[in-house]
């Protein structure tokens, strides 16, 4: 069927039609894949293979100062006039080996085990008693298993550092026995220089990665360890030892383990509810903050500066104060109710915080109170930018203005702020402050485990495990952050993939 | 020029980056083993200030130390000491925080035969030193027991008859408020839906929860509790319902009794802490009286609640082997929790004390607030808050709003007390 005939269909029927083609290409797409398969892991191979290869090749095919690099790296450059980088490498060598004899191998060589404890019942210090009767502890931080941990991931970096300098200063050694006779050696200076050369980019982000690598990577990978521990207020490390428990953690969000039957049910209700009020509120706030703008622009609206203006004012105040004072105000005794009572509309208090739907409601019309000025700002200036020979040459046509929203502004303000939609969507599903702000998460309910609350997020409920609940869990807390990661990953990268912001990049159409 | 610049941006970005590691501080006192830094709260740091003064008097070894006070709330020490070998190394702590302040290994132990132990015992109330008293030893000095509730009232407006029974009070409430011209609508504030007091009322016919520790590494290994029991849990649980659905109770926290406006809260259910602002607002018309009873089923009990208190303690992870700083900080606590401390104490803050000498005072006798707690102590309803099983929070504010949505009812009542009840019993 061609596209002329399938847009001849009427819409249901094109609509039937669509979905069965989706289905009929489902064989073909399958066999594509298995077809490309080989080809893709040969080259993935090949990739994998390329850096073995090329040591392989500087040991067999080098001179003896390639050679010597294997052992003492950047000994190849010393002796091909880039002294300075060679004996940065070299420093880099011994620094290494210092601190693995020192540091990184006492620490490293517990990993598997993590702390001993000193007698049955898990203790991690030796208790003792003063002559006047005080008990006092003496501990070693290196029976600690949280330190344990740290210092062995900060050792594990530090190995692929080594191994990558290693790796750098045989690969160079060899380039510069291979072109020593073709091209003139870089020497030290002619290095320097790309620093604030063709390498300036390098440079500039050198310490952005640090940090990245610091403040970013070691912690997320140290959480993701911590979901394979028992950690928690009960085996915390410092009095107790914690351990390594495999998948337990896993199988007790999954219900399997003895007191954790509820856990699985409270964390797909949790899910769900967190995927809903993220829906609602990218999307309520993204409609109506579109529609209000659409609003002030219309010509017959006057003092267009006054509307966006107050509605800015909501901006200025913290959002942490406005969702204090909401949360006051939709009390039982708060002032709405009072006022609500006192003009006799309603007999009795609503529950705004105590029904679980009346309550959920109230969050998802707080959040839009909070959001659309942003969006109505965002949409002021796209809107701005719509041709408005498009919607003439619309009205000439006949169009009407909904048929015009729904052809000309709804589709471009799409594909401008599609990648805008995708980070509210995921910024929503962690979005901490509205919900613990206004309900805390609540109301409670029996049914859920570990005192999760009827409008907990996946995020608020980690927040609870791990900070206000008495027994806290924080390696089942880690769980949920790998959870929380991976629909937040799967989200970002199917949508934005799919979108036609990234893949028609140059072009409206 | 283009290069001059990427050299500045590169040496700026170098130092931005030194910079941002010098400005890496290290709070508290650091290594510095020469240095003592006393946690309180902050609006007692005056009095505390002044104990550190008067004790490097007393205690010549005191001198060779920097003491340096540190705001920290009683019920923050977990939460703003991540690492208990960099935190303070005296601190006050509340009572119900024992047990996981002893598993981080925050609290120095004190034998009970030792000369300090016996001074703890012989010197304080049996109250205030079973709060002390864990896995064996005692992991605190206490200061004060009057972390409770009591029932402040506008005396102008209900007299002690009025308020000695709930059914009293109640009655009192509806006729003030069907006489009242301006229509208005007289209440007692009663924040049953939070587990706090949700709590008491769940003790008021002796339901109680037990549980069991590992005396070595403090950790909890069984919880019982009869909280569904079918005579004592039911009527908990009736008045409860009667509290929760009772038209002339608000449930609020921290509300002070006044007459103004349309909601007139003429008698409040709260703690000793807005002793202050209750007496400035009622002036000659403040009052204040133990919980009343209430009669469910025939039996008349006082309404229950929870008695909390504040320790302080030494912490073991800071010192370590220090046996000179061990001795050092334990001299002080005792000191700061003598007869005279807690008499400057209350005199400054109004917080009752623990100290048997004290408690003899006149000025201890002539707080009516602490009588009240004295006399609400005296009742059989009132359960120390030792060892709380984690799970009785969320249980019990799960049992005060279901009742205030109307979704617990007297058909219901067992079958939510048994849900409240196994999940107070799963705690861990």
């Amino acid at each position: 069927m061609t596209e002329l005939e399938l847009m001849s269909k009427p819409k249901y029927e094109r609509f039937f039609l669509k979905i069965g083609l989706f289905f009929s290409r489902i064989p073909s797409k399958i066999s594509s894949f298995f077809r490309i398969l080989p080809l893709k892991l040969r080259l993935l191979g090949k990739k994998i293979a390329s850096p073995f290869l090329t040591i392989w090749d500087a040991f067999i095919n080098g001179d003896w100062k390639t050679r010597l690099s294997f052992l003492f790296c950047g000994f190849g450059q010393m002796f091909n006039k880039q002294i300075v980088l060679g004996i940065i490498n070299f420093i880099f060598e011994l620094v290494f080996i210092v601190y693995m004899v020192l540091v990184g191998v006492p620490w490293i060589s517990k990993f598997g085990t993590l702390a001993t404890p000193l007698d049955e019942f898990g203790n991690a210090c030796e208790i003792h008693t003063t002559s006047s009767g005080f008990e006092y502890s003496i501990c070693d931080r290196s029976n600690d298993s949280r330190f344990i941990i740290l210092y062995s991931l900060i050792t594990i970096f530090f190995i692929i550092c080594m191994v990558y300098v290693w790796y750098s200063s045989v690969k160079k050694a060899k380039l510069l026995q291979d072109y020593s006779q073709v091209v003139k050696k870089e020497t030290d200076l002619d290095i320097v220089r790309t620093f604030t050369g063709r390498n300036y980019d390098k440079t500039l982000l050198t310490i952005p990665l640090a940090g990245v690598l610091i403040f970013t990577v070691l912690p997320l990978v140290f959480m993701i360890l911590i979901a394979f521990t028992n950690y928690s207020s009960e085996y915390n490390g410092s009095k107790i030892v914690f351990n390594w428990v495999g998948w337990q953690n896993f199988a007790n969000m999954a219900g399997l383990g003895a007191g954790y039957e509820t856990f699985l049910p409270t964390m797909l209700k949790i899910l769900l509810w967190t995927l809903i009020w993220a829906f609602f509120a990218t999307f309520t706030n993204y409609f109506l903050g579109m529609i209000v703008a659409l609003l002030i622009n219309q010509k017959a609206i006057k003092l267009k500066k006054v509307w966006r203006t107050i509605l800015i004012t909501t901006v200025a105040v913290p959002q942490f104060i406005s969702l204090l004072l909401i949360n006051k105000m939709i009390q039982d005794n708060g002032i709405i109710n009072n006022l609500l009572l006192q003009w006799g509309i309603i007999n009795q208090p609503i529950h705004f915080l105590i029904n679980p739907w009346i309550t959920r409601v109230t969050v998802i019309v707080v959040n839009m109170w909070v959001g659309i000025p942003y969006t109505m700002l965002i949409c002021t200036g796209i809107l701005m930018n719509i041709p408005e020979d498009l919607y003439e040459s619309a009205k000439i046509d006949g169009a009407s203005p909904f048929k015009m929203y729904m052809k000309i502004t709804l589709p471009y303000m799409l594909f401008v702020t599609t990648p805008y939609l995708i980070q509210q969507f995921v910024g929503n599903i962690n979005n901490f402050n509205v919900i613990y702000l206004l309900t805390q998460g609540g109301p409670l309910t029996s049914s859920y485990a570990a005192g999760a609350g009827q409008t907990d997020l996946l995020i608020t409920w980690l927040y609870k495990l791990t900070m206000t609940n008495s027994s806290k869990d924080y390696a089942m807390s880690s769980v949920i952050g790998i959870i929380v990661f991976c629909v937040v990953a799967f989200i970002s990268l199917i949508f934005y993939s799919k979108s036609n912001s990234v893949k028609n990049e140059e072009e409206f159409q | 020029m283009k290069k001059n610049f990427k050299l500045l941006t590169v040496s700026a970005a170098i130092l931005l980056g030194i910079g941002g590691l010098t400005s890496c501080n290290h709070d508290g006192n650091g290594d510095d083993p020469n240095t003592i830094v006393v946690a309180g709260p902050g609006a007692q740091q005056t009095l505390i200030e002044e104990l550190i003064s008067d004790f490097k008097k007393q205690n010549e070894e005191a001198n060779n130390y920097n003491w340096v006070f540190r705001d920290m709330g009683e019920d923050q020490v977990e939460a703003q000491v991540p690492d208990p070998a960099a935190g303070p190394e005296i601190f006050h702590f509340a009572s119900d925080k024992l047990a996981n302040l002893f598993k981080l290994n925050m609290l120095q132990g004190i034998d009970k035969d030792s000369e300090t132990g016996k001074w703890i015992s012989e010197n304080n109330t049996e109250t205030g030193v079973a709060f002390a008293d864990f896995a064996g030893k005692y992991y605190g000095y206490p200061y004060a027991q009057d972390n409770t509730y009591v029932l402040f009232y506008d005396k102008s407006v209900l007299t002690e008859e009025d308020v000695s029974t709930w059914e009293n009070l109640t009655a009192k409430l509806k006729t003030l408020s069907d006489s009242s011209e301006e229509e208005a609508t007289y209440q007692i504030a009663y924040p049953y839906s939070t587990a706090f007091y949700g709590a008491g009322i769940m003790f008021t016919f002796g339901s109680r929860y037990q549980v069991e520790y590992n005396q070595t590494t403090g950790a909890l290994t069984n919880v019982t509790a009869d909280f569904n029991d079918p005579v004592k849990g039911v009527k908990a649980g009736k008045a409860f319902i009667e509290i929760g659905t009772n038209p002339y109770v608000l449930d609020g926290g921290d509300v002070i009794p006044t007459s103004s406006g349309n909601e007139h809260v003429v008698a409040s259910v709260t703690g000793t802490w807005n002793i202050n602002k209750i007496t400035a607002e009622l002036g000659d018309d403040y009052a204040v009286a133990k919980l009343p009873t209430i009669t469910i089923d025939g039996e008349t009990q006082t309404l229950g609640s929870f008695l909390g208190a504040k320790l302080m303690g030494v912490n073991s992870a800071a010192i370590g082997n220090d046996i000179t700083k061990t001795e050092l900080c334990n001299a002080f606590c005792q000191f700061a929790t003598s007869a005279e401390a807690q008499s400057r104490r209350h005199e400054l803050y109004g917080t009752g004390g623990t100290n048997i000498e004290f408690r003899d005072s006149d000025a201890f006798k002539n707080d009516l607030a602490q009588v009240a707690v004295a006399n609400q102590e005296a009742t059989n309803t009132m359960v120390l808050q030792t060892n709380v099983p984690g799970k009785l929070w969320d249980a019990f504010t799960t049992l005060g709003t279901d009742i205030k949505a109307g979704k617990t009812t007297e058909a219901n009542l067992l079958e939510k007390l048994t849900i409240a009840n196994n999940a107070i019993q799963t705690s861990r």
